[in-house]
């Protein structure tokens, strides 16, 4: 018997032994190599580089591709065009494309994969932020010219920052399977961006090597790898162990994050922590087409009601309170229309619910969507505030299938939403919230009022500046008077580094490795 | 013998047809639009109620619930499981890559856990009520209370980030499988261990037991040739049954230690109602249920010579 239990004994040490050899020889060996300079990254999300029904994940796009144009502050510039025309007011636009530019597989850059992609957005109806059910038809006029023509009436200025949108970033018709058929699945995404995918495995890792036929600045490093980690706390024990050098939130920012309680251990460990604030605010959003959040004075109390700082002291103060405006700095003329405060004030809150007629027996429902916890920490908070005024609200932590009904349905009060988005989205983002008749207000509105429409339509829609400017100044002043929901913090997308890691950069609000290299590895 | 596994075997039509069609009402019925969710994962964002109309109209949701189960098993008759509704990826083939994914894992974690179980069990009974044995009973019950993900974590901190033994998260390389593997054995070592002693107790109170000890037999034949292959019987039922976690039963192992296998498909296809990956799952899952019950009921008989499944006669 004794003897049995030695040897499985033996038999189960040895097992471990031999396994923990090969991990220990494999990290060894790979750090005694002359070190090509290679990166990887944790992050919350499948790329999905080889869709079958999509054009994959915003990070795969800024890494492989390249866009007609970018938004950059409230100005459009030049990108895989080179320049545009804008005639009949804008329903027409001819884009004059770059000459120099090659896809990563060597193959000219032309108008036709221009059009490629856009079929591809129609034949899969992503018209989400695209814009691409305003446009009536593409016609291709040489191998460098391509014209987008808008349906009258629906075109505009935010029309043409569309073309700067993530789904809108520019692939070879090489890369689907039949080559050349936009509905056909990606089996080798070709993009014109510094890098290109030199491996993908879902829901595993995606690996991207420098494009060898850049236009720009090549890359520095050698290789990136993204590894898929879906779990929050997993990716942070990633790199703490080493098994990544870095970790990046979802690039558009609101989910798949580095927890925000963790950031500052992380940095007390000796991480670099990065932050760049977006134009987007978390926000609680109210039922306002019900009672009583019908009730424009019921929404200022709630204003008043709620104390951003605590709000902020949530996340260790990671995120910046939305005490003064509803959006961050990056948001179009925001700094300039001035600040929009509603003060903390718990005293004027309990006056204006008392007046409209809110008691302690009013049911009021909070719902908060369960997978989240910072999401139902947020709430758990909130709550405990609007109980300081005599309002008696129930928390109903939900599943998402559960959520999503409620939310159709019209069956909630209060609940936590998000305004604005990434810079590129900054324009579609604010009319998808706003304008009723914009493709993504339906089920995805924040707040309308007929108050409210015509300043905004000519905010985004206005070619002319100057014209944008006043009507946002407008824009913001009536939706502060009109509290269509409570602005609380604005969000941001972080990078956890290694200290080795070099040269993180944020272009608009993302971060970008194109210079990063790696120091003393 | 033959007669008995044919039988198993047609009784497989039944299971799967009920179970298939309960699974199918309960999605429909459970709140939580499979249309509107998949759109929202596919498109990030919220869709339009157009997308949602027309997304129902192409896969056929907007029909009465019957006529879709009804569709979906003709197909799954002919061998077709459908497209993944959020990915459009063949569920057959996907499937089908990740249970490999899951199966090794499950071995690797299985393996482990018999190692640990058998003769930590043994040892426990044979010393029953020893300070060995009540060690071992503390360990045991604290195992199993102890949930597999806090564990699971517990070994990343001590020998991925403190120790930097091991990676901590991953899949393709040798290395990666040994903490989630480990995760498992050890966790699900605790419960074989504490049915191992029980069962083997059981068996040592038996008459022919004392028997052979009184003809003088020493312990460890006694053990090995007489006792273990009578207790071994409920211990092989559980291993089995653990056989289970492979489709889908490691879904939080999988979670934390990144392992893409099909728990982790579940756990997505389930927040989106993925109809198709999610019928499949049941389809599938039942099938191999079945099959690991009757491969377990043939190896009764090799283990206890006594188990027959001839048909009754008269």
């Amino acid at each position: 018997m004794k003897r049995a239990l030695t040897i499985t004994s033996i038999l189960l040490i040895s097992i471990l032994f031999i396994c923990i050899s090969v991990a220990c020889k494999k990290e060894v060996s790979s750090s005694t190599q002359s070190a090509p300079q290679e990166l990887t990254i944790a992050y919350g999300n499948d790329t999905d580089a080889n869709s079958k029904n999509g054009v994959g994940d915003m990070l795969l796009k800024i890494f492989n591709s390249d866009r007609l144009v970018e938004l950059v502050g409230d100005e459009v510039k030049p990108s895989l065009a080179e320049s545009w025309d804008l005639k009949d007011n804008g329903q027409t636009i001819v884009f004059h494309l770059r000459k120099d530019v090659k896809f990563s597989d060597g193959t000219p850059f032309t108008a036709d994969a221009v059009k490629f992609t856009y079929d591809r957005l129609k034949k899969f109806k992503l018209n989400q932020w695209t814009q691409i059910d305003r446009i009536a038809s593409i016609e291709v006029n040489g191998p460098n010219t391509i014209t987008f023509h808008i349906k009258p009436g629906q075109e505009g200025f935010i029309v043409l920052t569309a073309f700067a949108e993530y789904q809108s970033s520019i692939m070879s018709p090489n890369s689907t399977d039949p080559k050349g058929d936009p509905g056909a699945p990606l089996a080798n995404l070709t993009g014109t961006g510094p890098w290109k995918v030199a491996d993908y495995k879902k829901n595993q890792y995606t690996e991207f090597v420098p494009n060898p036929y850049y236009y720009g600045k090549k890359p520095t490093l050698d290789k990136v790898t993204v590894k898929y980690i879906p779990q929050a706390q997993a990716r942070v024990l990633a790199i703490q162990s080493g098994s990544v050098d870095a970790v990046v939130d979802y690039y558009h920012g609101g989910s798949s994050y580095t927890p925000r309680n963790m950031l500052k251990t992380l940095q007390d460990q000796g991480f670099q922590v990065l932050k760049k604030e977006l134009p987007m605010t978390v926000v609680l959003a109210c039922n306002y087409k019900k009672a009583p959040w019908n009730n424009v004075e019921v929404r200022q109390g709630l204003n008043y009601a709620v104390n951003k700082d605590d709000v902020a002291a949530l996340f260790d103060g990671w995120l910046t309170p939305a005490k003064t405006r509803m959006f961050s700095d990056l948001a179009p003329f925001i700094v300039e229309s001035g600040e929009q405060e509603y003060p903390f004030n718990l005293d004027q809150a309990a006056k204006m619910f008392k007046e409209a007629g809110l008691t302690g027996d009013t049911k009021i429902n909070l719902m908060a969507q369960g997978q989240n916890p910072d999401e139902v920490k947020l709430c758990e908070l909130i709550k405990s505030q609007l109980a300081k005024t005599g309002l008696n609200v129930q928390l109903d932590v939900l599943e998402s299938g559960l959520y999503s009904d409620r939310q159709k349905n019209g069956d909630w009060d209060l609940r936590v939403y998000y305004i604005g988005g990434p810079e590129r989205r900054k324009y579609t983002r604010i009319a998808g919230r706003f304008d009723p008749d914009s493709a993504e207000f339906g089920p995805a509105g924040y707040f309308t009022s007929p108050e409210l429409i015509p300043s905004l339509r000519k905010a985004v829609g206005s070619f002319n500046q100057e014209e944008r400017e006043e009507n946002f100044k407008v824009f913001y002043n009536k939706a502060k008077d009109l509290a269509g929901g409570v602005p609380l913090y604005y969000d941001a997308v972080f990078v956890v580094a290694k200290q080795n890691v070099k040269n993180i950069e944020y272009v608009s609000t993302e971060p970008r490795f194109d210079n990063v290299f790696i120091a003393n590895k | 013998m033959p007669e008995y596994m044919l039988r198993r075997i047609m009784m497989l039509a039944p299971v799967l047809l009920i179970t298939s069609f309960i699974s199918y009402a309960l999605i429909c019925l459970c709140p939580g639009d499979p249309a509107r969710l998949v759109l929202e994962a596919q498109l990030q964002g919220t869709p339009s109620q157009a997308q949602v109309n027309d997304f129902r109209a192409d896969h056929g949701l907007n029909q009465p619930l019957m006529v879709q189960y009804v569709t979906w098993l003709k197909k799954a008759a002919l061998g077709d499981l459908g497209k993944s509704l959020k990915s459009g990826d063949d569920v057959w083939d996907d499937y089908r890559a990740r249970f490999v994914v899951s199966a090794k894992l499950f071995l690797a974690g299985e393996l482990i856990a018999v190692l640990i179980a058998l003769p930590l069990g043994i040892w426990s009974a044979v010393k029953a009520n020893s300070i060995i044995d009540n060690i071992l009973r503390v360990i045991a019950l604290g195992g199993v209370s102890l949930p597999g993900f806090l564990f699971g974590m517990l070994l990343i901190y001590v020998c991925a980030v403190r120790l930097h033994l091991l990676p901590a998260i991953g899949y393709g390389k040798p290395a990666n499988i040994v903490l989630p593997a480990l995760t498992l054995g050890i966790t699900g070592s605790m419960s074989l261990m504490r049915l191992t002693r029980t069962s083997l107790l059981e068996v040592l109170k038996l008459n022919y037991v004392r028997t052979a000890r009184a003809k003088g037999l020493r312990e460890r034949p006694v053990i090995t040739r007489h006792v273990l292959r009578n207790a071994l019987v409920p211990v092989i039922t559980a291993i089995g049954m653990h056989f289970g976690h492979i489709v889908g039963g490691m879904a939080i192992i999988e979670t934390l230690f990144a392992w893409p296998g099909l728990g982790m498909l579940l756990v997505d296809a389930a927040s989106t109602r993925d109809i198709p990956v999610i019928q499949s799952f049941v389809l599938l899952g039942s099938a191999f249920f079945v099959g690991i019950n009757l491969l377990i009921d043939l190896i009764y008989t090799l283990l206890d010579p006594r188990i027959s499944y001839r048909a009754k006669e008269g």
